[in-house]
């Protein structure tokens, strides 16, 4: 009787880790590159952030101009690291989820390389002087077709793999999951089609730029960060999602309300009025999928009565799912015509929402996902949880400072601009001092990454812990035996 | 399992229908741009039409201006030539400062040839001093002056052709 079960539980670990296994260099580098680009990218954040309340500083190089390495800080974190992280975890969770082995591991490591190729070129192209100036798609336009291209090559294997899974069940990560990857050609394609290609009124070009930086943000990462964090919960916590209901309207929400939002960005411009009102309003409805899909998955969450196990790949997915509800709040507060958006549309507050939507709440359910994915991949465990604790919370504080001190900060920066009986001066002083302690937040995640790459890197060369336990963020839990929800590889 | 769902029929097809539902978006995209594809039909259009000739016009000349970096690899040539000239006294100044004692003298000169021409309306002999007008100093918009004008390669609003120096002014540098 009993060996039947164990059996085909045998075939099945044998096919998880044969996927494991045909995965590994594709996603180990994609996620270990893109960590090496967060590094990069958090160096020219403090670099940055430096010159807001220091101008002075490095103003000898032309290549350290605020004009450029701003733009190569916010396009080394969104094609960098961003996609990066996003295409390793969304091949290794496509595979997974499709049972289906990797075939065209070859061919995905090599676009991998093309895409980085692509992002290295576009950043000294920044740094030297011949970015776009459009926000977010700096890059010179000889970039964005090879990016188009690579991402094909990458991405196309995950349809591949769903269409010949083998059960016509889907679950509620691939829906996600599959969006963002048909999603993100529709607005990439359009918005650089629109930008190099054509000659349109260069109010539009700002109004298109706009809806691209909102999509970007919200029908890629969001989506995979909610992908992921759906397969992430009920896998730590060994508890189902609750509502099926819940989780397809979430879903739904956010495909129809998601590719409107953006232009509000321009109120005020001389477009057709109805366009950033509309933009603000559908801004403001995405409050409506985000908190829909976070409150059913911290439901999954704290389901079990049990205590939480001290997982990082939990911990870092509890914390981008807070990141999301907080980004949910933020999405109402900056957008409300007549109140909060004229005094957020000139100010610092877009460049914190900005980053709580793409450290706060995406980066930190990859991180989440980065430590459940490699160990099965490299068979080895994490070497430190001093390590990934230091990560936990030195990222998260430091995220922490930097998105409320912009958000904050903006409606204060703001106020100083509608005061127009004071000098204009007095707006770049009461910014300073947020600016100082984004500086000071960005050394420190800084800090963390660093090691966190180094963690990576040793892990992928499988210099990594040898046991069947897992680590976990207490040492006391990392005693117990494989029994935990994360034994279940 | 259903055995027949995976093939390389199957897997083939997929291939083909990701690759459209990529390319799809960019054919639709050419689509609209070309059937929205038409002449200009308000002031702003047909202004518009007038700026991107003055950009075309800019970035070529920009693009022909010679780079920072060619100007740095010429410097050594042009010093040491420079270096191994020897000074010569020049015979007839070709910038005077305004306002000078020679740039009086030479304004003097200018007026008194046509007075001293118009009684008999004889020309002046080979011996005397040439009619020479003051000087224009060389200032080009290129080199930034103060009395640099807009020319259309510069596009200034109020850009015209650059008018031709005064008679008898000498060739700028």
């Amino acid at each position: 009787m009993s060996s039947a079960p164990s059996a085909t539980a045998l075939s099945d670990a044998t096919l998880r880790a044969g996927i494991d296994r045909s995965l590994r260099h594709p996603v180990m580098f994609f996620l270990t590159s893109g960590a090496a680009w967060l590094a990069v990218s958090i160096l020219l954040a403090i670099v940055a952030s430096i010159k807001v309340h220091y101008p002075g500083f490095m103003d000898e190089c032309p290549y350290a101009s605020y004009g450029r390495v701003f733009p190569a800080h916010i396009n080394t974190l969104i094609y960098g690291w961003g996609f990066q992280a996003a295409f390793g975890v969304v091949i290794w969770l496509m595979a997974r989820m499709s049972r289906q082995q990797c075939r065209a591991a070859g061919t995905i490591l090599t676009a991998g390389h093309v895409w980085n190729f692509g992002v290295l070129l576009g950043v000294l192209g920044i740094l030297g002087g011949a970015g776009t100036g459009m926000p977010w798609m700096e890059f010179p336009r000889f970039v964005w077709p090879a990016l188009v291209l690579s991402y094909f090559a990458i991405v196309v294997w995950s349809f591949i793999q769903f269409r010949v899974r083998d059960s016509d069940k889907s679950y509620i990560a691939q829906w996600y999951l599959l969006a963002a990857m048909i999603w993100f050609p529709w607005f990439f394609i359009t918005a650089n089609g629109l930008l190099h290609w054509s000659t349109g009124h260069p109010v539009m070009a700002a109004g298109i730029n706009a809806w691209f930086r909102s999509a970007v943000v919200f029908l890629f990462f969001i989506p995979v960060a909610l992908g992921a964090a759906y397969y992430l919960a009920p896998k730590l916590t060994g508890r189902p999602i609750p509502s099926l209901t819940l989780a397809r309207l979430g879903f739904w929400s956010l495909a129809v309300v998601a590719p409107w939002a953006g232009m509000q960005k321009l109120a005020g411009a001389p477009l057709p009025v109805f366009l950033p009102y509309l933009g603000a309003a559908a801004t403001a409805l995405l409050a409506v999928p985000l908190a829909t899909a976070a409150i059913n998955i911290l439901r999954t969450i704290f389901s079990t009565e049990e205590k939480l196990p001290k997982s990082p790949a939990l911990h870092f997915t509890l914390a981008g799912l807070i990141g999301l509800l907080l980004l949910a709040v933020a999405a109402i507060a900056l957008n409300l015509p007549g109140s909060s958006l004229q005094l957020t549309q000139f100010s610092i507050a877009g460049y914190g929402f900005d980053i709580l939507a793409i450290y706060g709440c995406f980066s930190f359910i990859m991180f989440g996902a980065v430590y459940f994915i490699v160990p099965r991949i490299t068979c080895r465990e994490w070497l430190s949880s001093r390590l990934i604790n230091m990560h936990f919370f030195f990222s998260a504080y430091g995220i922490v400072a930097i998105a409320f001190g912009a958000l904050f900060g903006g409606f204060i920066q703001g106020s100083a601009q509608e005061a127009w009986l004071q000098p204009w001066e007095t707006v770049t002083e009461v910014v300073r001092p947020y600016a100082a302690v984004s500086t000071f937040a960005w050394c420190v995640i800084l800090f963390s990454n660093i090691f966190f790459f180094f963690h990576l890197a040793l892990m992928w060369l499988r210099l990594g812990r040898r046991g069947a336990t897992p680590t976990m963020l207490d040492s006391a839990a990392a005693d117990l035996t494989a029994t935990g929800p994360q034994a279940g590889h | 399992m259903d055995p027949t769902r995976d093939n390389p029929i199957l897997r083939f097809n997929t291939f083909w229908w990701a690759l459209w539902t990529f390319l799809i978006f960019a054919v639709l995209l050419g689509a609209i741009l070309i059937a929205n594809r038409k002449p200009p039909t308000n002031l702003e259009d047909a202004a518009a039409v007038a700026r991107y000739e003055t950009k075309q016009r800019i970035l070529k000349a920009q693009a022909a201006a010679l780079s920072s970096a060619e100007i740095e690899a010429a410097i050594p040539t042009v010093a040491a030539t420079l270096h191994a000239s020897k000074p010569a006294a020049v015979e007839t100044p070709a910038q005077v400062v305004p306002g000078s004692p020679t740039a009086l003298q030479l304004a003097a000169a200018t007026a008194a040839a046509p007075a001293a021409a118009a009684p008999n309306g004889a020309p002046a002999s080979a011996g005397e001093s040439p009619a020479v007008s003051p000087p224009v100093p060389a200032v080009t918009p290129e080199t930034g002056g103060q009395d640099a004008r807009p020319t259309p390669e510069t596009g200034g609003q109020d850009a015209r052709p650059t008018p031709p120096p005064p008679t008898g002014s000498p060739a700028q540098p």
